[in-house]
């Protein structure tokens, strides 16, 4: 069994289930359009519902089926090779999970903040805070580093953006 | 016959200062992005097609087709010194381009490189434009009903084709789908999956989703690993000399020709066609034995052919609208925004942007031969840049690249939603590139099957009576469906054999 594809497919069959529910809200027909808006949204829903199964069908068999043949052998699409990763130590762990981790929660954490940040302090503020955090989230462990990689960087994309193509950038509600 | 005023007219359109300039900058920017790890053509077109929109369409296009170039240029060079290429396309570069560069011969590769990617890149624009004309006068007489064949086709091969799992590809191609439903039904007018929320209303903008599944994706895989910085090798300044160039011309041709080729099919892109030109060459060769330990063909083959796919790659986007690639779909996506129809019209409706392209994509090849060999010796400075800067900097360019589309903070919020789904979508592997492709094609699929229902009265069997229409449908189940049946009796015949 192929447990990763039998819990994705699972995962795509309930969210196709409830899109099937969403599309009852749609209405049906128009007096030229014998089809409707509901028709196309529903025909890609129920295609996604078998896809679905049948990524959980063959999940439970423990196959895959691989697409076209690009030089490989007969049934199966041919292996790009993987470009060797350098090897590194094992990482420490973060609060009791893995490093890598850790970033990536930290990251969509920093990320989301920023865009809640934007419209009340402003563009300039926010991206000096946000881009702080990120470096510092990535490895940088130097205040110095930090600060001034976060300033070039936010320099850079005003000057950029806001300044030479002319683009509206949020601006401070709170002061 | 061509009108020749119409081709002195393009001609003279790409000759501007302004418009030299921008392919300049186009190209540069793509050789930067190809060197940087997790950066390719899609990525970094989409993330500069939200500041091309004061450009006249023509200028924003060759720009962008010059970033396209550029990139798999790019993806070769980190093959070469540092055993890790910076684009997919440049993966078969590797296996002689890091031998070569090992024995001291960094140089001679680098500049094999640039010559075969620019031979290639050239020739294909040849090609398509031998090719585009013909096959978009055909087209035209296709109606809603071929309309509609040609895009489920295109999506067929782009979801059964290089997926390790053909389900995966349909799920990811029908979530495609699925989004281009929400916003405003193109026929009623009434709103659909909106949520009550009016920022849905025009649905959701493929740059946002192509920023997301892309650039914040590649940031949230690359962010996850450890750091580690790039050993380079130390190179001489030393190019191929002419005699070497020479002989590597019927290997620089017939890969041009595979990359070509490959680059028409929807789905298969330049690493696809480089791997496939690299085995060619080897079979081809009078010394296979010294490929995989710095053979200058097993240099010039991949790259030859990877460059070539982007000729073949505009072949079906101009002359059909459909795009060959990834990086194809999101020049089709920015060839709509500038109000610009791909298909068979376009050649009637807007020749001289068609050959303003042609023309754009021809010098393209001969500024990133100049621009390769005169910055091949700094190329290696821009792998030494710190990742904490290049993933702040991305992230930084991507939010900038969203708020420029429509100015709303709603679209930041759905770069980075879609940035995590493409996270998740690598990590299981689910392939992002059919459900691009799907967003780009999914209003003209929509349209054409409702406006097929209309003109038929309601008769489904148009889409079968018309010989166009049912020859292309046909293609199209059976290029999704084969797989799954061959499995089927590949497992059958290993049960009997057992």
């Amino acid at each position: 069994m192929i447990r990763r594809n039998v819990i994705s497919g699972s995962v795509c069959l309930a969210f196709g289930l409830f899109v099937y529910w969403l599309t009852g809200q749609v209405p049906a027909q128009a007096s030229l359009d014998m089809l409707g808006g509901r028709f196309f949204p529903r025909v890609v829903t129920v295609l996604f519902i078998l896809s679905s199964l049948g990524l959980i069908a063959t999940g439970l068999m423990g196959i895959e089926i691989s697409g076209g043949q690009v030089g490989g052998k007969k049934g199966q699409a041919a292996e790009l090779p993987e470009p060797a990763e350098p090897a590194t130590e094992p990482e420490p762990l973060v609060f009791g999970i893995p490093a890598g981790t850790a970033r990536l929660l930290g990251y969509v954490v920093g990320m989301a903040t920023y865009t809640v940040i934007l419209p009340l302090v402003g563009y300039i503020v926010a991206s000096l805070l946000a881009f702080s955090g990120l470096i510092f989230t990535t490895g940088e462990r130097r205040p110095l580093h930090i600060v001034s990689g976060s300033v070039a960087i936010t320099a850079l994309l005003y000057i950029l953006f806001a300044v030479i193509f002319s683009m509206n950038v949020p601006e401070a509600s709170l002061f | 016959m061509v009108d020749m005023s119409i081709i002195l007219e393009a001609l003279l359109n790409v000759l501007t200062p302004y418009t030299l300039m921008f392919l300049v900058i186009g190209v540069f920017i793509g050789i930067v992005a190809g060197i940087l790890p997790g950066i390719n053509g899609a990525i970094g077109i989409s993330l500069i097609l939200p500041f091309t929109f004061g450009m006249p369409p023509a200028t924003a296009l060759i720009m962008m087709l010059g970033l396209w170039g550029g990139q798999n240029f790019g993806g070769g060079v980190t093959a070469a010194l540092v055993h890790a290429p910076g684009a997919a396309s440049g993966a078969a570069t590797l296996f002689d381009g890091y031998p070569m560069a090992q024995k001291g011969q960094a140089g001679k590769a680098l500049g094999i490189i640039c010559i075969a990617s620019s031979i290639g890149w050239f020739l294909s624009t040849i090609m398509l434009a031998v090719i585009a004309v013909p096959l978009a006068a055909f087209a035209l007489r296709f109606s809603a009903p071929e309309y509609l064949a040609v895009g489920v086709f295109g999506l067929s091969m782009v979801a059964s084709m290089a997926t390790k799992n053909i389900f995966k590809g349909a799920i990811a191609t029908l979530f495609g789908l699925m989004i281009v439903s929400v916003g405003t039904d193109p026929f009623s007018g009434l709103p659909r999956f909106t949520f009550g929320r009016y920022e849905l209303l025009d649905g959701i903008s493929y740059l946002v989703v192509m920023i997301g599944v892309f650039a914040i994706a590649e940031a949230l895989v690359q962010i996850e690993k450890p750091a580690v910085q790039a050993k380079i090798m130390k190179f001489s300044r030393e190019l191929p000399t002419w005699a070497e160039v020479k002989s590597l011309m019927p290997v620089i041709l017939r890969s041009t020709g595979i990359g070509m080729l490959v680059g028409t099919a929807p789905g298969a892109g330049g690493s696809i066609a480089a791997f496939i030109a690299y085995n060619e060459a080897k079979r081809f060769s009078k010394t296979p034995e010294e490929f995989g330990h710095g053979a200058i063909e097993g240099v010039a083959a991949p790259e030859a052919a990877n460059n070539a796919t982007e000729g073949g790659a505009m072949v079906p986007l101009l002359a059909l609208g459909i795009p060959g690639s990834g990086a194809a779909a999101v020049i089709l996506a920015s060839m709509i925004m500038f109000g610009l129809r791909p298909g068979p019209q376009i050649f009637t409706d807007q020749p001289v942007l068609v050959y303003s392209l042609f023309f754009g994509l021809a010098i393209g090849a001969v500024v990133l031969l100049i621009l390769g060999l005169l910055l091949t010796p700094y190329l290696a400075l821009v792998i030494r840049l710190p990742r904490a800067y290049l993933i702040t900097g991305v992230t930084g360019i991507a939010f900038m690249a969203a708020m420029a589309i429509t100015g709303l903070l709603f679209d930041v919020w759905l770069v980075l939603l879609f940035g995590v789904l493409g996270y998740t979508m690598r990590k299981l592997e689910f392939p992002p590139a059919p459900m691009i492709l799907a967003l780009v094609l999914g209003f003209m699929i929509e349209t054409s099957l409702r406006r097929s229902m209309i003109l038929s009265d309601g008769d489904w069997s148009i889409f079968f009576t018309r010989p166009i229409s049912a020859t292309i449908l046909g293609l199209a189940i059976l290029s999704f469906f084969y797989p799954i049946i061959r499995a089927m009796l590949s497992r059958r015949k290993d049960r009997e054999t057992v």
